[in-house]
């Protein structure tokens, strides 16, 4: 199941990156003007929140679980119940960590002039 | 040995069912895109195990890239993780396209281009990087702009 969601949050990734560095480069769109059409949205916190939940979560997932698949590499912890215990603190790990990059995010969001 | 048989095994545990050199299913045009055909080198897994190696060394180095990325943001960081980011996606796509793009999925034809089409998805992925850092914001500027919303 988590290699499954190694592999599909890599692909995510790399699919944005593609689509978007694409994307920005060919069409007259630039991010800021992206960007800005996402603030004139005005969408409620929750929403905007949810959403960077959603772009964190697998940065720090695939890094975790990265560190967690080359341990299987070297062999390490690899009897089921290790197996098991690992992927779910992988997962509780990441899902605190990307929960605590967004609660940061939303106690001193600076505005970012650009 | 049977094509499909050999199709459907993973690329990593073929090396016992290959009694002989892959067939020209393997080669475009001349180029060798799969680096494990036997043929290359004496042992059975072929270039293999080093590059699985590399694979996972650069990984491993490109780890710490991120937590100081939450913190140090700028033109040099962008250019260090689009370089990480390009080459360990790179190696990604072609893991995945080698997984996947077998002819017993996609068919024969579909195939052969599978892993050069690899080859530029990672090559527009790079570009795409590229002139977003120099003609736009840039990777950590983007990241500081989405949070600000």
């Amino acid at each position: 199941m988590l290699s499954g969601l190694h592999r599909i949050t890599g692909c995510i990734m790399a699919g944005t990156l593609l689509v978007g560095g694409i994307a920005f480069a060919i069409t007259p769109v630039d991010f800021t003007t992206f960007i800005e059409f996402a603030r004139s949205l005005n969408l409620p916190t929750p929403i905007t929140s949810l959403f960077k939940f959603i772009v964190a979560f697998p940065i720090v997932f695939h890094s975790l679980n990265g560190i967690r698949f080359m341990g299987f590499d070297l062999a390490k912890g690899t009897d089921i119940k290790s197996v098991y215990r690992s992927g779910w603190l992988t997962l509780g790990v990441s899902a605190l960590i990307a929960l605590a990059i967004v609660i940061d995010n939303a106690r001193n969001k600076k505005s970012v002039k650009y | 040995m049977s094509l499909a048989r050999l199709a459907l095994t993973p690329l990593r545990l073929r090396g016992p069912l290959l009694a002989k050199p892959l067939p020209a299913a393997s080669l475009v045009s001349g180029y060798r895109f799969n680096n494990t055909a036997p043929g290359l080198s004496g042992k059975p897994m072929g270039g293999h195990a080093l590059h699985f190696k590399i694979e996972r060394y650069f990984a491993a180095a490109m780890l710490p890239l991120f937590p100081a990325a939450y913190f140090v943001h700028g033109p040099v960081m962008d250019a260090l993780l689009t370089a990480a980011v390009a080459l360990h996606t790179h190696w990604g796509i072609v893991a995945v396209m080698n997984d996947y793009g077998r002819p017993i999925v996609i068919g024969e034809t579909a195939a052969r281009l599978a892993i050069p089409f690899a080859y530029v998805l990672s090559i527009l992925l790079l570009a795409g990087l590229l002139h977003f850092n120099i003609n736009d914001v840039g990777l950590t500027k983007a990241f500081e702009m989405f949070y600000s919303l």
